[in-house]
């Protein structure tokens, strides 16, 4: 037997012998803890990094989604200078994006429910924000 | 898929298990990494759920994207991950006074970890890896299964080659490569073990 194992054979050993074959998460945990690491102490602080995580990542989306919105809002007045109620609530369904989502369509109903007038009053900066803050907090 | 469809997968994932995963394969290259370098100096007081959470930190930063065609499962993504993070602490771990950064080579292929280590490793190192991997073979010397199955393994040969060699199926292989991974990482351990006492 050669001695000195040649470099390729040498990374083919170490990967082999590192390599990931546990999938049964009991085993997983029984390792775990024979290496020093609780698994529920473990889960406890990864799913609270990730809850955290989805939360801030949540938040950006929102703030962008938002802005959008309100540059959507700016061009739309802009554009129209006579808007009537059912102009209104259409501009306000395209904004919401696909009207096939299974998520959206409580939103889609509540915007079809609108009267002309509520429709017409939403389209100011302050009161567009804070109704589809309303919105995206609901799709949550 | 739009970001926020992304974000609704990345919920929807069974975290506790891609979390205890991760974390042990962590702490495995970590393990082995301490046996045949003899130094727990390596991960420079990080612990296997410190790099775990820094991979995930990584993956909703957007800075590690998850391929699906190339990693299926978000584990083998994080996995990946891992792996880089472990090539940059190698490389802080052989430089001289240099800083821990978390620099990500998306470029850098799965399996370049052990390239990079070995092919940076000093003649004596490499002496002290064929020693532990004859070490490997007397360990099994009786069974000559494991055996022949470890030599076609560091030869480079799949499974399916393998099971052909061997006259077995795929499965039985499968589960002769898990048993012999188990009984060296255990052996080599518990020999380390006695050799620090």
């Amino acid at each position: 037997m050669n001695p000195n194992k040649n470099q390729n054979e040498l990374k083919n050993f170490f990967e082999f012998l590192t390599e990931d074959d546990c999938k049964d998460i009991k085993q997983v945990k029984e390792e775990l803890i024979s290496a020093g690491i609780q698994p529920d102490e473990l889960l406890k602080e990864g799913n609270e990094i990730v809850k955290k995580l989805i939360g801030k990542k949540r938040k950006e989306l929102t703030k962008v989604r938002l802005l959008q919105i309100k540059e959507k809002l700016n061009s739309f007045l802009q554009t129209n200078n006579k808007i009537s109620g059912t102009t209104a609530k259409e501009f306000l369904l395209n904004l919401l994006g696909d009207r096939n989502s299974d998520t959206l369509q409580t939103s889609f109903r509540k915007i079809e429910n609108l009267s002309d007038k509520e429709a017409l009053e939403i389209l100011n900066e302050n009161q567009l924000l804070e109704f589809f803050s309303k919105i995206m907090n609901e799709e949550k | 898929m739009d970001e926020k469809e992304i974000l609704e997968e990345l919920h929807n994932q069974d975290w506790d298990s891609i979390i205890l995963r991760t974390t042990n394969y962590v702490k495995k290259r970590l393990g082995t990494f301490e046996l045949i370098k003899g130094s727990k100096l390596f991960a420079r007081g990080s612990s296997a759920q410190d790099i775990t959470f820094k991979a995930i930190q990584l993956l909703f930063d957007g800075e590690r994207k998850w391929n699906k065609k190339v990693h299926p499962e978000l584990t083998q993504h994080l996995i990946s991950t891992v792996n880089s993070l472990l090539s940059n602490h190698f490389n802080s771990y052989e430089g001289v006074n240099r800083t821990i950064i978390y620099e990500i080579n998306n470029d850098l292929e799965f399996e370049s970890f052990w390239d990079k280590i070995i092919s940076d490793s000093s003649p004596n190192e490499l002496l002290e890896f064929s020693e532990t991997y004859n070490e490997c073979l007397k360990i099994i010397e009786d069974d000559l299964d494991l055996s022949d199955l470890l030599l076609y393994i560091t030869d480079g040969y799949d499974r399916k080659e393998i099971a052909k060699m061997m006259n077995k199926s795929i499965a039985e292989i499968d589960n002769m490569k898990k048993r012999l991974r188990r009984k060296l990482n255990n052996e080599l351990s518990i020999r380390k073990a006695g050799i620090s006492k």
